[in-house]
C-alpha cells in the first residue's frame, strides 16, 4: 500500500511537478518535535540557516515561511499543534462516517517527500473542512501559549497583565457561601498568555488570505478560512477560566491569589465538536467584503464566533471517491448494538458487515501474594468484530 | 459427468414453469375472501402457488385465512423496515397481483434472503397467533409446558395459553418450504438447485428467530393481586419486533457459496477468514444491484422521485439515496392553526395560519 502510494507520487512527481504543491501547513505534523533543525546552532544565532530551512518546507504559504524565520524556535510549537489537532479530530470523529482520515496524494519535491496530510479536506469548503480549519487553528494558539508559559518561546512569557483578558469567573457563577464578601484577590502566578498565542495564530494563518482577498481574489474559500481560524481562537478564548488559592490562617482565604488558565485541549475540541454538530452555517458561494448566510431571511445577520462557516453540503463519505479524498466506510469497524452514528445501519451506509471471530487473551483472576507479587489466569475471550462490507 | 449434470440444470431451468419461489407472497394482495364452500377450485384459482403448494391449500383449507394474512403482513413488514434504502421492497405489483423483482427473487440476494426468511417467518407467526385465538380447529394453545411437577409449583405455573409456536413452524415449513421445487434429472434422481438450498436455509433461520423470541409473561393472582399464585405462559412479541430482529440478520448476512456434495447442496463461507455462519444467520450468494437507475426487466424501481433526508448522517440521506444524481427542493405553505388559547368553558380559538414546509425528492 505504502509503495504503491509512493509509486503513485513518483507519477504525479514526473507529470505535474512544473507546479509546486498545494499550501497545506498540515504537513507540519511531520516535523518532530526535538527536529535538530529547529534547535539553536552553537554559537550565533544563524538568521540564514533557519531561512534556508523554512524554504524547504513545502506545505507553508510564503506568509507563512517569513514568520517561520522569524520565530524559528516556535515552529516545533506549531508542528506539535497540528499533531494534537489531528489526534483529537480523529477521537472526535471514530464513530462517524468521516473518521478525520482522507486518501493523501503523495508528492516528491526537490526538498523531500510531500504529503498533502487531509489536504483534499481541508482545500473544500464543506463541514468538515471547517472543522479542520478551526481545530487546527485552536491547536496552535494552545501550543504556542504552552510553549509560553514554559518558558522556551523567548519571545512571551505569562501574561503580565490577566486583568486585561476576558474570563470566566467561576465564583460569580456559582458563589459559595465562604467566599461571599471576600472577593478580594490580587493576580499573581504564572497566567496563560492567550493573547500572545490569538496574535501570532492570527498572523500565521489569517495574513495570507487576507492578502490575497484583498489583492483581488475574491475567493470565498479565504474568507471562509479566515472565519473558522476566528472560530477555533474563540473556542480557546471563551473559555479561559480563573483559578485561585486561598491563603490565611489555615487557608482561611482572607486574600488570594489567582490567574487564568485556558481550556484543556480535548475540551476544546469537544466544544468545537458541538458547534460542528450544532452551529454550522452554510453561506453564500459569493462575497464581496463578508460572509452572508445562505438562508433568505437571515442574511443581514452576521455570523458569530460560535458559528462555523461552509459552502458545500457534505459528500455521504459512504463509497470511496479518489478525486475527493474520500477513503469510504468499507472495512471501518461499527458496532452492532449501537442506535449512535457508529451502528452497522448508519456506518456501512445500509452495505451490511462483515463477522470475524478474534480471540482476545486478558488477565484475570488476579490475586495478591504475599509479598510482593500479583499472579493472574490467562483468560481466553471469543469477541466478534464486525467490519463493514 | 459435471458437465451433463450441469447441462440437464440448464435445461430443466427453461422448462420451470413461471412462479418464483416466493410468488405465493402475492396472496397477501387479493382482497377477495376465500371461497369456503369450493376448496378446491378456490386452490387451483390461488395465484402464485406452486403445484405442492396447491396440494397443502387443499388439505389445510382452514390455514389458508392465516397464510393469506401472513403474506400480506410480510410484505407490509418488509416495506416497513426498508422504507429509507435504495430498494424499498416493491416486489408485488398492485396492478396486475403478480411479484415483480427478477433480482430479489431469483439470484440469492441479501434482499433475497430477507424476503424468505420473514415471509416464513410471517406464515408461522400469523398461524401460531390465529392458533392461540382459537380461529382454527386443528390447533389450539401449547399446554406441553403445563406441567404440574412439584419443581416449579412453588414459583409459578404454566397454565396459561402458550403460543404453539411449534405448530405454526411446522405448517410454515410445509407451506412455505414446498415453493421450492427440487429437479428432476434425466436419470431420476432429484437435486435441489443452489438457489434452493440457500432459500431453504434462510426459510428456517427466519422460522427460528421465533423460537428464540418467545417470552414467558405471568400474570398474579391471590388477595389483592399478591403473587400467592403465578400463571405463566409464553407469548410472542409483536410481529414488528420479529422483523427488526430479521433486519439485523440482513445487515450482518453471510456471502456464501454452495458447493455439490452427495446431491445434497453444502452451504460454505465464500472468504474463511470471517465467522462461519451459524442456522440463525441469513445467507446469500450474489451481489446486490445498487438499485440506483429503474430497470423493469430486472424489476427495480430505481429512486428518481423518492423522499430523502437532509441529515447527513442518515440512511435515507439524499446523497446516497439519490445515488448522487441530485434533488430537488419542493416548499410548500401548508395551512396550519396557531395561537391556540383554551377558554373556559369549552372552547378553543386558534388564528389561522400558513407553516412552511420542506422536502426533497430524488432527480
Amino acid at each position: 500500500m505504502r509503495a504503491a502510494l509512493h509509486l503513485l507520487g513518483l507519477f504525479f512527481g514526473v507529470s505535474a511537478r512544473d507546479s509546486l504543491p498545494p499550501y497545506n501547513w498540515l504537513t507540519l505534523a511531520f516535523v518532530g518535535h526535538h527536529s535538530s533543525d529547529f534547535r539553536q546552532p552553537h554559537g550565533v544565532t544563524d538568521r540564514e540557516h533557519f531561512r534556508d530551512i523554512c524554504r524547504r518546507l513545502d506545505g507553508l504559504n510564503p506568509v507563512q515561511k517569513t514568520l517561520c524565520a522569524e520565530h524559528p524556535f516556535a515552529i516545533p510549537y506549531v508542528a506539535r499543534g497540528v499533531r494534537e489537532a489531528i489526534r483529537e479530530c480523529e477521537l472526535q470523529f471514530k464513530f462517524e462516517r468521516w473518521n478525520c482520515s482522507s486518501r493523501d496524494e503523495v508528492t516528491t519535491t526537490p526538498h523531500g517527500r510531500f504529503q498533502d496530510i487531509l489536504g483534499k479536506t481541508l482545500r473544500a469548503t464543506t463541514k468538515e473542512a471547517a472543522f479542520l480549519t478551526a481545530i487546527t487553528s485552536a491547536a496552535i494558539v494552545h501550543a504556542i501559549t504552552k510553549g509560553c508559559n514554559t518558558g522556551n518561546l523567548t519571545e512571551c512569557g505569562c501574561d503580565s497583565k490577566p486583568g486585561m483578558q476576558r474570563y470566566v469567573d467561576t465564583e460569580t457563577i456559582n458563589p459559595s457561601p465562604v467566599s461571599i464578601g471576600r472577593d478580594q484577590f490580587s493576580w499573581g502566578g504564572c497566567s496563560d498568555n492567550v493573547p500572545y498565542g490569538i496574535k501570532f495564530a492570527r498572523k500565521f494563518l489569517d495574513d495570507w488570505h487576507h492578502q490575497q482577498f484583498e489583492e483581488g481574489d475574491k475567493d470565498v474559500a479565504h474568507l471562509i478560512r479566515k472565519h473558522n481560524n476566528f472560530v477555533g481562537r474563540e473556542a480557546i478564548a471563551q473559555n479561559i477560566r480563573k483559578q485561585c488559592r486561598c491563603h490565611g490562617v489555615s487557608g482561611s482565604c482572607e486574600f488570594k491569589t489567582c490567574w487564568l488558565q485556558m481550556p484543556k485541549f480535548s475540551n476544546v475540541a469537544e466544544t468545537l465538536k458541538k458547534r460542528y454538530d450544532h452551529f454550522s452555517v452554510q453561506v453564500t458561494k459569493r462575497a464581496n467584503k463578508r460572509l452572508r448566510r445562505k438562508e433568505r431571511n437571515e442574511r443581514k445577520i452576521p455570523l458569530r464566533g460560535n458559528e462555523m462557516a461552509y459552502v458545500q453540503r457534505s459528500p455521504s463519505y459512504c463509497e470511496a471517491n479518489a478525486t475527493a479524498g474520500v477513503l469510504g466506510t468499507t472495512g471501518r469497524e461499527c458496532r452492532h448494538n449501537s442506535l449512535n452514528s457508529d451502528s452497522c445501519d448508519l456506518l456501512c451506509c445500509g452495505r451490511g458487515y462483515n463477522t470475524r471471530l478474534v480471540v482476545q487473551r486478558t488477565q484475570c483472576d488476579c490475586k495478591f501474594v504475599w509479598c510482593c507479587e500479583v499472579k493472574c489466569k490467562q483468560c481466553t475471550e471469543e469477541v466478534s468484530i464486525h467490519t463493514c462490507k | 459427468m459435471a458437465t451433463t449434470l450441469k447441462a440437464t440444470i440448464f435445461i430443466f431451468l427453461l422448462l420451470l414453469p413461471f412462479c418464483y419461489p416466493i410468488s405465493w407472497l402475492a396472496l397477501g394482495l387479493t382482497n377477495s375472501r376465500l371461497d369456503r364452500g369450493r376448496p378446491a377450485v378456490t386452490c387451483r384459482n390461488l395465484t402464485g402457488l406452486t403445484r405442492k403448494q396447491t396440494r397443502f391449500c387443499k388439505r389445510n383449507f382452514e390455514l389458508m385465512d392465516s397464510v393469506q394474512n401472513a403474506a400480506f403482513n410480510a410484505a407490509a413488514e418488509c416495506q416497513f423496515q426498508f422504507n429509507k434504502r435504495r430498494w424499498n421492497c416493491s416486489i408485488i405489483d398492485p396492478v396486475s397481483l403478480k411479484v415483480v423483482g427478477d433480482v430479489v427473487l431469483r439470484q440469492g440476494t441479501r434482499e433475497s434472503a430477507f424476503v424468505h426468511a420473514i415471509s416464513s417467518a410471517a406464515v408461522a407467526y400469523r398461524v401460531t397467533r390465529d392458533c392461540a385465538r382459537g380461529m382454527n380447529d386443528r390447533c389450539g394453545c401449547d399446554y406441553s409446558k403445563n406441567d404440574t411437577s412439584a419443581q416449579h409449583r412453588s414459583q409459578y405455573q404454566y397454565q396459561g395459553c402458550s403460543d404453539n409456536v411449534k405448530y405454526g413452524i411446522a405448517i410454515s415449513r410445509e407451506f412455505v418450504d414446498a415453493a421450492e421445487q427440487k429437479q428432476r434429472l434425466a436419470n431420476g434422481t432429484t437435486i435441489t438447485h443452489p438457489d434452493s438450498v440457500i432459500n431453504l436455509h434462510n426459510n428456517r433461520a427466519g422460522r427460528q428467530v421465533l423460537e428464540k423470541a418467545l417470552r414467558r409473561e405471568c400474570k398474579c393472582h391471590g388477595m389483592s393481586g399478591s403473587c400467592e399464585m403465578k400463571t405463566c405462559w409464553d407469548s410472542l412479541p409483536t410481529f414488528r419486533e420479529i422483523g427488526l430482529q430479521i433486519k439485523d440478520k440482513f445487515d450482518g448476512a453471510s456471502e456464501v457459496r454452495v458447493v455439490d456434495e452427495e446431491k445434497k447442496g453444502q452451504i460454505v463461507m465464500k472468504n474463511s477468514q470471517f465467522k462461519r455462519h451459524t442456522n440463525a444467520d441469513l445467507v446469500y450468494m450474489a451481489p446486490s444491484p445498487d438499485f440506483c437507475e429503474a430497470d423493469p426487466s430486472r424489476g427495480i424501481l430505481g429512486t428518481r422521485g423518492r423522499q430523502c433526508s437532509l441529515s447527513q448522517n442518515a440512511i435515507d440521506d439524499c446523497q446516497i439515496l439519490c445515488c448522487g444524481r441530485g434533488f430537488e427542493k419542493k416548499v410548500e405553505l401548508v395551512d396550519d392553526m396557531c395561537n391556540c388559547k383554551f377558554h373556559y368553558c369549552c372552547r378553543v380559538d386558534c388564528t389561522p395560519c400558513k407553516k412552511r414546509t420542506e422536502t426533497y425528492f430524488c432527480l
